[in-house]
């Protein structure tokens, strides 16, 4: 365990009270870094596997520490952790902030640990996020074995790209997987994800098969996701598998609001959000298919 | 968010009180002025107790009696329909300097007639003059305390009289024997007394003062009995049956023992209004009404008198009459116990003394009562254990996250843990009730629970400034230099020992207010509602009661432990500032130190978010507090217990109050009641609650008030009202006394701001009660808004 304590991960965020990824009172690890680019991603600070300082104009007084101006953080964007790191740690307001924490696997588990009084009453536990976890493969598994021996629920989600291997190992340290499913024709999924979908779906298979507990999710996006075609062949493949349920997580633009306050390359979707007859008319057509979709709030 | 709801779950009958009850406009009633002016002066010859029995008989004489068609409880305060009683023995300057303004102030207004201002300029204010009781106290205190009270390092409770509110009142007894036994009691005990006794003149005082006021309440139910036998001549043949039904209860109880469901609630109903009759009553407690109400309920139904809907109608109507109670507060009074100044705290669930849950049908049906009729009283504290029963519990959460905001949850273990470290037996700890809006009592003892308030940061300010105000109300504000400390440590020895001259000080007031109550402030009704005085002959004022215990409040912890946590991390640890440096961007409010200022904001630690380092000192605080005043006993021979609340105080006080090392400007706020700074909370929830779990509130006995604000779509299905249940299990389990939420998002806070005519129904739970949004001032409204409100994130 000398090894696994030495291991370290980069954590983006460590949201408490999640309510939304699995039973009961959660903790949610953001694992940094990710394999796709998904158009509709709500999380692109969490693409880049390292660090990254980060610049809110709006929070910025023009305190001129070190420095530090709002002209100098614009115009040098993206900005250098080398050279900003020390403002960064200055910065009176936050307005510039590293996104990315390092973590040892002590330290994380420390961290989640705080709400175990809350985990035990209401049987939660800790679930993983990101990006795509698994990116950080032996920092994970060390971390979920950890949980696990702390008596910790535990739960992954996952994009499903990543090496088979990978999700066999992590398998006996986890309770739950929620794997989400995007767009299945393969062109289009390189289209809106920058990623081939064969190995994304022959895991999904390969899971199904092994009886693993595992929760498929789909991000319904206007237009990306949530059109008929995709819906019914999501619903055909669903079926192949024998897999009778699934979560539907309808989009939300809200978080559009997040990208105009951070310097990123990140483009807004301009989409709309889903409407609540759009995810009606999923949910039916799935259920033509015998498949019961239940509509997350998360 | 829609703010209306469903009414139609009452009665037509009901649904027409509630709306006479919210409609009517506040007023004033001179019946019980004129009364007790008269008896004090017209008859110097008799002690005052005897001169407060008298008063009360002569106000029970004169009051006019109503009874409205609609009515099967009967019994008015005043002759108006939502009528204020005067205490000018308590307090009389600000009636005469205020009288012009109490309708035209900004909220909280009273109708006052020419006629009833020129009487009370005319006749009844002149004598009280100097005379009354908060003069004589005020005059009587030291040049130390007068400092230390004119530059707000405590104030004294506004409502002094440390009277019936927030005191565990007995009801059971005049349920079960009506106040005739109290008089037999009296009357025996007097038989009693030898001559040789010294204080044998006192006792028979008292006991006599007992009797006339016990006759004094019998008479006033009378003539309710008189007065509904005489309209029952000309009613319909419905009403007629009615009314002589009322008038056979009204002749019985509160005289005689009640034998029925229906005249246990209508002795209650006397009762409580007579007590609104003596001093001060303000904040009555309505008690354990589950517990004293049930063998009545039970008898009623297993004998088939009673139906349960029945039983709840009656429950309603109490409750609506409870909203036809109103109280005229001074302004600044007015603005600390913002948009709700009788929050008569009803206490429901809880254990016996032997330990059992003792949750019944009676307490669900007062949920389901607060429920249909969603109005601001009676504040319900609905009593937890691990033992509680689930059906009850699952009601409570339910009314809990549903969005009424009526309801605050107490943790039986930590509450009675506190007690019993105290020195309280057992059986009183888990027999406590909740009284003024979180101040649990345990059985048998006369409080005041809220005393006194001491101002947390201010000592800090006096501290930094070398022991002299920097910001005073008084004018008396001095700029010292700041003392130098080598660490820390250091100054935290030097803050104890601040705190504890504020505590002596604070002790010393008390000592005088507690004098002056009792010489005073007899109060020979309340004294027969105790357990102590009928067999001590002392009045409750004079130590009679069996117990006694006086709360004293801190006022911003959160404000408090966040600046020293600053201090500790900024100054101390990392060295950023040197101190002096500190003291003087405070002297400046932060005057062309904006980023230095943010810094404190942003970088230090802040109370509320699961960090030790500031944590720590919030409990290192409430510890050395519990310390000190525990080395005190109160005028009484009580305890003092010490309290984390602060009704509206933080906003008030805040006014007085100079920057503070947390980086907050003068003036500004201070943390409301045990929590953090409003809106630094930014960890979630459970982080918040582990942070105030940080804090040993077995030490806070005088009750703390634990507010939190939910966006509603973190409680909208089954699984999250579950998830929250077990979220507030969990807190308890870590040694949290007290929760309270409002469910309410920021953007329908704001546009009843905008629009307030759209949302006269908007509840919200300020600290440890519940106003209508739209009756809060703008500072208070902002501070509930400004509270983190915890989201579904993601």
């Amino acid at each position: 365990m000398g090894g696994a304590n030495s291991l370290s991960g980069v954590v983006f965020d460590v949201q408490r009270y999640s309510l939304g990824d699995g039973p009961g009172i959660r903790t949610t690890v953001f694992l940094k870094g990710c394999p796709l680019r998904c158009r509709w991603c709500q999380n692109p600070e969490s693409f880049s596997p390292v660090p990254e300082i980060a610049f809110r104009p709006d929070r910025c007084i023009n305190c001129g520490f070190l420095g530090c101006s709002r002209e100098l953080a614009l115009a040098e964007a993206p900005l250098d952790p080398a050279g900003w790191g020390r403002r960064a740690e200055v910065c009176p307001t936050k307005a510039l902030f590293v996104i990315g924490r390092r973590y040892t696997v002590p330290e994380l588990l420390a961290e989640v640990l705080r709400d175990a009084a809350f985990f035990r009453q209401s049987g939660g536990g800790v679930t993983l996020s990101g990006g795509e976890p698994t990116l950080q493969f032996p920092f994970v598994l060390a971390f979920l074995q950890a949980c696990k021996q702390a008596g910790l629920h535990t739960a992954l989600e996952t994009s499903g790209l990543t090496d088979r291997d990978r999700f066999a190992e992590l398998l006996p340290a986890l309770d739950r997987i929620y794997f989400d499913l995007k767009v299945m024709a393969p062109a289009e999924h390189r289209r809106l994800t920058g990623a081939d979908n064969h190995p994304i779906l022959a895991n999904a298979r390969w899971l199904a098969e092994t009886g693993a507990p595992v929760t498929f999710r789909v991000p319904l996006v206007p237009g990306m996701t949530a059109t008929p075609d995709n819906i019914q062949a999501l619903g055909r493949f669903l079926s192949e598998l024998s897999v009778m349920g699934v979560e539907l997580c309808p989009y939300h633009n809200t978080w559009e609001q997040k990208l105009s306050r951070l310097t990123t390359k990140h483009l807004p979707l301009g989409l709309p959000s889903l409407t609540a007859a759009e995810t009606a008319a999923v949910v039916a057509a799935l259920s033509q298919r015998g498949i019961a979709a239940k509509v997350s709030h998360g | 968010m829609s703010t209306t709801f469903d009414l139609t779950r009452l009665s037509p009958r009901l649904q027409t009180m509630r709306r006479r009850a919210i409609q009517a406009p506040q007023e004033i009633s001179l019946v019980r002025a004129r009364a007790i002016t008269d008896a004090v002066f017209n008859h110097p010859e008799l002690p005052r107790s005897l001169q407060f029995a008298l008063a009360l008989q002569e106000t029970f004489r004169h009051l006019p009696i109503q009874i409205a068609d609609d009515e099967r409880i009967v019994g008015a305060l005043t002759e108006k329909v939502k009528g204020a009683v005067l205490y000018p023995e308590l307090k009389s300057d600000f009636l005469s300097k205020e009288l012009d303004n109490f309708r035209e102030r900004e909220h909280d207004q009273f109708v006052i007639s020419e006629a009833e201002k020129a009487e009370l300029h005319g006749s009844i204010l002149p004598p009280w003059d100097g005379t009354s009781a908060f003069d004589e106290m005020l005059s009587r205190q030291s040049e130390e305390t007068q400092f230390a009270m004119r530059n707000l390092l405590f104030v004294v409770n506004n409502d002094f009289s440390g009277s019936n509110h927030l005191t565990y009142l007995d009801y059971g007894r005049v349920l079960k024997g009506g106040f005739r036994a109290a008089i037999r009691q009296a009357e025996a005990a007097m038989a009693l007394i030898a001559p040789s006794e010294s204080d044998a003149a006192e006792k028979q005082t008292f006991y006599q003062s007992v009797i006339w006021s016990a006759e004094a309440v019998i008479a006033w139910a009378d003539r309710y009995a008189q007065a509904a036998l005489a309209l029952a001549e000309s009613a319909s043949t419905d009403r007629g049956r009615a009314l002589r039904e009322i008038a056979a209860i009204a002749a019985k109880v509160p005289a005689e023992p009640a034998e029925t469901f229906r005249e246990a609630v209508q002795s209650f109903w006397f009762t409580f209004l007579a007590l609104m009759q003596t001093d001060g009553a303000e904040e009555i407690p309505l008690g354990r009404l589950d517990q004293f109400l049930y063998p009545y309920y039970a008898r009623d139904l297993a004998a088939g008198r009673l139906t349960e809907p029945e039983a709840l109608e009656l429950l309603e109507e109490l409750f609506v009459k409870c909203n036809q109670l109103t109280y005229l507060n001074e302004y600044a009074a007015m603005r600390v116990m913002d948009g709700n100044t009788q929050r008569l705290t009803l206490t429901v669930g809880g254990m016996d003394g032997a330990g059992n849950d003792v949750t019944n049908e009676l307490s669900l049906l007062i949920l389901e009562a607060v429920d249909s009729l969603r109005l601001t009283r009676p504040n319900v504290a609905v009593r937890l254990h691990p033992g509680t029963g689930e059906t009850f519990r699952r009601r409570a959460l339910q009314l809990m996250t549903g969005g009424a905001n009526l309801i605050e949850v107490f943790n039986d273990p930590v509450v009675i843990r506190g007690f019993t470290g105290q020195g309280f037996p057992l059986a009183a700890a888990r027999g406590y009730m909740v009284t003024g809006c979180v101040q649990p009592i345990p059985a048998d003892t006369y409080g005041p629970t809220c005393s006194a308030f001491l101002n947390g940061p201010k000592a800090l300010e006096l501290l930094l400034n070398g022991g002299a105000p920097f910001l005073s109300p008084s004018g008396e504000e001095q700029d010292r230099p700041a003392p130098q400390f080598d660490s820390y440590e250091a100054l935290w020895a030097a803050f104890k020992g601040q705190l504890t001259s504020t505590v002596r000080s604070l002790t010393e007031a008390l000592a005088v207010v507690g004098d002056v109550q009792r010489r005073l402030l007899p109060n020979p009704l309340l004294s027969a509602l105790v357990d102590g005085p009928l067999t001590s002959g002392r009045d409750v004022k004079a130590g009679g009661a069996r117990s006694n215990l006086t709360g004293v409040d801190l006022l911003g912890l959160g404000t408090l432990a966040d600046s020293l946590a600053a201090i500790k991390e900024m100054v101390f640890a990392k060295g950023t500032y040197p101190l002096p440096q500190l003291v003087e961007w405070l002297k400046a409010d932060f005057e062309g130190y904006e980023p230095q200022r943010q810094m404190l904001l942003n970088r230090a630690p802040k109370f509320g978010n699961d960090d030790r380092r500031v944590d720590q000192i919030a409990a290192e605080v409430v510890d050395w507090l519990a310390t000190v005043l525990s080395e005190y006993h109160t005028y009484r021979g009580g305890v003092f217990a010490l309290g984390l609340h602060s009704e509206t105080h933080h906003v008030i006080q805040g006014l007085m109050v100079a920057a503070t090392p947390d980086g907050r400007r003068a003036q500004e706020m201070l943390s409301p009641g045990c929590g953090p700074v409003s809106g630094m909370d930014r960890g979630g929830p459970t982080a918040a609650l582990r942070s105030l779990a940080a804090v040993d509130f077995a030490q806070a006995t005088g009750g703390v008030s634990a507010n939190m604000r939910f966006n509603p779509t973190l409680l909208g299905t089954p699984e999250q009202v579950d998830q929250f249940g077990a979220m507030l299990a969990a807190y308890f389990a870590l040694g949290g006394q007290h929760l309270q939420i409002s469910v309410v998002d920021t953007a329908t806070l704001r546009a009843a701001q905008r629009n307030p005519e759209q949302y006269q129904d908007l509840i919200v739970r300020v600290t440890g009660y519940s106003a209508r949004f739209v009756d809060l001032s703008p500072g208070t409204q902002e501070e509930i808004i400004r509270r983190s409100e915890m989201a579904v994130c993601g």
